[in-house]
């Protein structure tokens, strides 16, 4: 029940969060004036104002049954698995975007592939250098060679000095 | 008659065939890895299928979901470990039958039932779907109206544990489908100024986020909890115990019928799975039975379980195909190519993409036939070859794969970007029970659900009083308010009993 209760808590707590730029940019969306019925503001209003009201109203739930059961409100537990077994995959998928934007496909695509190996408890040189090397090898052939994918230029490969140090430049003034 | 048609349009090239074999492959392998479901694998071969032509694409994608409805019975059966949630009522039934030795009896039964269960159910498809697409073609918008909404409010109630964190995972599917232009105006909505946005949320790397990459999250959360890697039991020396008897098929035939029946009934409904069609049959089965062999190894369970899951397939491309409204989160990702490859998706569809439909419809009568045959003299190796497979290997290349396969479409790291952001929102939406598949129909939906209440209200002057005049609608409006009225008194009832179980 005090699962069930936290768990009704998070989800209130998250929609709320991303009803908040929805309904800051609602008063921006143009409304035609020779538009006799149904705006185009009417539809995203009635869908926040709903989610606003059910989640309002889960919210409020939760947090009785969290009181009543005198439980905490964040499950160490839950919240400690998720940091140390998650969160780690979900850096290496931004770090591998962000690496694949400025080292083309091949090498960070190696990367992330022996980094999440690692995470999924593989080890050995093997499994965390030869199949990574291999398979990004075999992807870069099939999707870029057979498929005919255009490959973004990697900012480094370019030397194209103002992406590679355009943020410090602009970090330092 | 039509499915001629569509047989010719699927011999017509190698393509289509082929790619309807290798899709049956595919899912065949994909259904037996558990962890791994059919809308996952569809997800991450969406790209792929820009590559083809329409009825390659469908074929394969819809051929992917059929098989692996079968295939989740084989680690049922062999490891009690289901590869998909509807070969669950099948593990019940079939493992003990493999402890016993007999597992080449009970895989030739789960085979057996699920190809009868989807060829009644395609027949269904093929020759019933039309004709309820020319009555659906006659409705107005008022009625889609109503139609949508009760869609909406039949699988945010339906899906899950909660009517009200189902309505809000709809909700917030209708909300996230603002975002880009709007069709009446032309006018960007909600963009927060990124070019990227102005066509709206990409579909596909939505999809791979919240389908493929949030599995990843959870599977190395659970570290991989799945159980290929343990010995098979050995199975018995008796021939008789390794084949399935003519008398054996013919005492699970009422059964095979019945549950067939059930799946194709439940499959039509939208939200209603094959998980919910397996256990409603699997019960219905033991309930009528006097046998004492329920629970222990009893081969009726399979054949009910089986028929029953593997009837909702075709079942579930009707209201897809009559009302545009699809049922289940593997006909909304067929639903998503069909919309990319520019074929309508509604009534019209029958008319507009005659030949593309009948030989989609082909395409699963040829994946019937291949997973009959693989199945009934391949089944074991299969499930000994996935056996070899180990999981920690599997998930680090879909991790992989899903973001070459999110970058394929537009060839944009802004999409990368994307299904990683909705990689995050799905894992959290996992994890706190939000229904992902509500969220997908009503993503999907969501457009076609506003334009027509702009329709609507643009028709009469009275605005939503036009609604009293429309009995259609009227009926739509009224499943919609029961169910949820339905659903919440059921749900009220189970948590009052599990309150007074431990008191008892």
């Amino acid at each position: 029940m005090e699962t069930t209760a936290r768990k009704n808590l998070v989800a209130a707590l998250f929609l709320l969060a991303v009803c908040v730029p929805f309904a800051l940019s609602i008063g921006k969306i143009y409304v035609d004036p020779m538009d006799p019925g149904f705006g185009s503001r009417d539809f995203p209003t009635g869908v926040i104002t709903l989610i606003v009201l059910l989640a309002g109203l889960q919210l409020v739930g939760a947090l009785r049954r969290i009181r009543a059961d005198g439980a905490p409100l964040v499950s160490r537990d839950e919240l400690s698995r998720t940091l140390r077994h998650a969160a780690p995959l979900m850096v290496v998928g931004v770090l591998y975007v962000w690496l694949v934007g400025m080292f083309q496909y091949l090498i960070p695509t190696m990367l992330a592939t022996s980094a999440v190996l690692a995470a999924f408890g593989n080890r050995g040189w093997r499994r965390l250098v030869v199949v990574p090397l291999v398979s990004a090898a075999l992807f870069h052939a099939v999707f870029f060679g057979l498929l005919g994918l255009y490959e973004a230029p990697g900012s480094v490969w370019e030397y194209d000095g103002r992406a590679l140090f355009g943020w410090l430049a602009a970090l330092f003034g | 008659m039509a499915i001629i048609d569509g047989f010719a349009a699927l011999f017509g090239t190698w393509q289509p065939v082929f790619f309807a074999i290798t899709g049956t492959l595919l899912g065949l392998m994909a259904g037996a890895i558990p962890g791994l479901s059919a809308s996952t694998t569809i997800a991450l071969l969406v790209p792929v299928t820009f590559y083809l032509d329409p009825l390659s694409a469908m074929a394969l994608l819809y051929t992917v979901s059929k098989s692996a409805d079968f295939a989740g019975s084989i680690p049922a059966i062999l490891f009690n470990t289901p590869g998909t949630p509807q070969a669950t009522a099948t593990a019940i039934e079939g493992y003990p039958l493999t402890q016993q030795g007999k597992q080449g009896k009970a895989m030739k039964m789960a085979v057996l039932a699920s190809a009868q269960g989807d060829i009644c159910s395609e027949l269904l498809l093929i020759f019933g779907a039309s004709y309820m697409a020319s009555y659906a073609a006659k409705l107005g918008p008022p009625e889609y109206v109503a139609i949508y909404f009760c869609a909406f409010i039949v699988i945010g109630s339906v899906l899950g544990d909660s009517v009200l964190k189902g309505l809000l995972a709809t909700l917030f599917g209708l909300l996230l489908s603002q975002i880009g232009y709007d069709a009446i105006t032309g006018r960007e909505r909600f963009v927060f100024g990124v070019d990227y946005l102005y066509e709206g949320l990409s579909l596909v790397p939505v999809l791979l986020g919240l389908l493929v990459l949030s599995e990843v999250f959870v599977q190395a959360l659970d570290r991989v909890a799945v159980r290929q890697d343990q010995a098979i039991a050995k199975e018995s020396g008796n021939p008789a115990d390794r084949r399935l008897s003519w008398a054996e098929y013919r005492r699970c035939l009422p059964v095979i019928y019945r549950s067939t029946g059930i799946g194709t009934a439940i499959g039509m409904l939208p939200g209603l799975g094959a998980t919910i069609a397996c256990f409603v049959a699997y019960g219905e089965a033991r309930r009528v039975s006097k046998s004492d062999q329920w629970g222990k190894g009893e081969i009726e369970g399979i054949a009910a379980a089986e028929a029953a899951n593997n009837a909702t397939s075709g079942a579930n491309l009707i209201p897809l195909l009559t009302l545009g409204i699809p049922g289940s989160t593997s006909a909304a990702l067929l639903a998503g190519v069909m919309v990319i490859h520019g074929i309508s998706v509604g009534p019209a569809v029958f008319v507009t993409s005659h030949d593309l439909i009948y030989g989609l419809f082909a395409a699963g009568l040829v994946c019937i036939l291949t997973y009959l045959v693989v199945g009934y003299f391949g089944s074991g190796l299969l499930g000994r070859a996935i056996a070899l497979v180990p999981a920690r290997m599997v998930y680090p290349f879909i991790f992989v794969t899903c973001f070459v396969a999110a970058y394929a479409i537009r060839q944009t790291l802004f999409d990368m970007v994307l299904m990683v952001i909705f990689g995050i929102v799905g894992y959290l939406m996992k994890r706190v029970d939000l229904s992902i598949p509500a969220f997908i129909i009503a993503f999907l939906l969501g457009h076609g659900f506003e334009a027509s209440i702009r329709q609507t209200m643009l028709l009469d002057e009275s605005g939503a009083l036009i609604f009293l005049e429309r009995p259609i609608a009227l009926v739509f409006f009224a499943v919609g308010f029961l169910t949820i009225a339905a659903r919440v008194v059921q749900l009220r009832r189970v948590r009052s009993r599990q309150r007074n179980a431990p008191a008892a």
